[in-house]
């Protein structure tokens, strides 16, 4: 099977502008082994899509991108970071399966990336419904908003939440 | 499989919301049954619904509540990271460890390594050899951590009115103005100013605080800050990679030059008192101490590239 135009052209993309991607991520990383791994990324992510004989600016594209990707790692590992001190700040120790803490990190990482897209009230919504387990009409007493404010928020929350897991990056 | 879209993900969190607010009437399950027939994408898009509401109910309350409060604290600070990083300025290591609470970012030089970095607020910073650094900002501060080593602050200016500050294992010391020098001794800290003023504060006594002006330096404990030095660009040289001594002893020459390498070097008794003035590089101090010994009455001995020896002769 000849390869389709979509992965000549990413492979164009790769040969002119990979070691670019990878400078540019180490000025930005100051570390070599994660500016690989994120241009690594990088590429499998646009193979992985559909368009690239479309794009237009590659450089432009790559970075934004990768941004993400930076952003993306950022958030898992201050996540993880949590994560650890919690458990190690619990009074007595915890014994959580290598499945549990997947899960919990999964979920964390889905709606820490949702809530970044929400404005203020709707997390502050979402936090008292789901981790203060108030429901809707205590939230609405409490930050003093309709009904109705406080269900359009959740449905907001809970479509980005389910979206990302859906297409977990 | 069918991908539900962002539409079927509404309508779902729509029924869940509404299903959550009160118990459904027998009118509304059947709509939401209709619903959920109508499409195989709407029955997936339920699915996960229920997987996210299974993961969430899952999740520890306290690892919630720090993961999700720390992280949204330090979006604003990331988003204004990342759009200076568009301008070329950032300085940031994802993969370091963390100090707590804050963006940070972890720099680190080796012995004989020298470094210089740029931050965020266009403060630059000269690490000097084997010198370990936090970079915390957030809101309400500038705060970079010495752990160790020394390093040339030049304070930027785009923090604003921030404060900055640089923390110490004794204290703390405030930038109230451009430029100033930090160093982390044994048990005690050297502060020296260059330009403008740097308020010293021990940390177990801050009310012994003092401001230092340009041109002084003072070494602080945690309780007390000892009597101001002179200072200047003699004692930055290394930020340029060179050495400045006038009329020093041998045996501080020496002990300065030990903290670029890597290993033992030392000097006699016999021979710490001779004299030297000079201007040496410290990115090759084997041509330092061969420069050494060809003008003073020592010999250099080299048991291994890690073990050197001064000694006097004649």
């Amino acid at each position: 099977m000849p390869p389709s135009s979509h992965t000549t052209a990413v492979q164009h993309i790769y040969e002119q502008h990979h070691s670019w991607l990878r400078g540019w991520l180490k000025g930005k990383l100051h570390n070599a082994s994660d500016a690989s791994d994120v241009a690594h990324d990088t590429f499998v992510r646009i193979l992985g899509g559909r368009h690239a004989a479309q794009i237009l600016e590659p450089r432009d594209y790559l970075a934004t991108i990768a941004k993400g990707l930076v952003i993306d790692r950022y958030r898992r590992f201050s996540i993880e970071q949590a994560y650890k001190q919690t458990l190690a700040e619990r009074p007595e120790p915890t014994t959580l399966s290598e499945e549990d803490k997947a899960i919990i990190i999964e979920t964390l990482v889905a709606v820490d990336k949702a809530l970044s897209g929400l404005g203020e009230r709707a997390r502050r919504i979402f936090m008292l419904s789901q981790l203060e387990g108030l429901t809707y009409q205590q939230i609405a007493d409490q930050l003093h908003v309709s009904l109705t404010t406080v269900k359009k928020h959740m449905i907001r929350a809970l479509t980005e939440c389910s979206l990302i897991m859906a297409n977990p990056s | 499989m069918t991908r539900p879209n962002r539409k079927a993900f509404e309508a779902a969190a729509t029924w869940y919301v509404q299903f959550q607010s009160q118990l459904p009437t027998p009118a509304e399950q059947q709509a939401w049954q209709q619903w959920l027939n109508g499409d195989p994408s709407h029955q997936a898009a339920w699915n996960q619904m229920e997987q996210l509401q299974r993961s969430l109910g899952a999740l520890p309350q306290d690892i919630t509540r720090r993961a999700l409060s720390t992280t949204q604290q330090r979006r604003q600070v990331l988003k204004w990271m990342l759009v200076l990083g568009a301008s070329g300025y950032l300085g940031w290591n994802v993969q370091n460890h963390t100090s707590v609470g804050n963006v940070w970012a972890d720099y680190r030089t080796h012995v004989g390594q020298r470094r210089r970095i740029e931050l965020a607020d266009g403060t630059q910073i000269d690490l000097n050899t084997n010198t370990a650094i936090d970079v915390a900002f957030d809101e309400r501060q500038r705060l970079v951590r010495l752990r160790e080593g020394e390093v040339l602050i030049h304070t930027g200016k785009r923090g604003g009115h921030l404060p900055f500050y640089v923390e110490t294992r004794q204290g703390r010391v405030q930038a109230l103005g451009t430029r100033f020098t930090v160093r982390q001794l044994p048990d005690s800290t050297r502060v020296g100013v260059l330009q403008d003023r740097v308020d010293l504060a021990p940390g177990d006594q801050p009310e012994h605080h003092r401001i230092l002006g340009a041109g002084e330096s003072a070494d602080f404990d945690r309780r007390n800050v000892l009597p101001t030095q002179r200072y200047g660009d003699v004692q930055t040289a290394w930020s340029n990679g060179q050495l400045i001594v006038l009329d020093a002893r041998l045996g501080d020459v020496i002990d300065e030059l030990a903290r670029y390498r890597s290993g033992a070097l030392h000097c006699d008794q016999a021979s710490t008192g001779l004299r030297v003035s000079g201007t040496f590089r410290l990115d090759s101090t084997d041509a330092v101490l061969a420069n050494l010994k060809a003008t003073l009455p020592i010999q250099v001995k080299y048991f291994t590239r890690y073990w050197v020896s001064v000694t006097r002769i004649g």
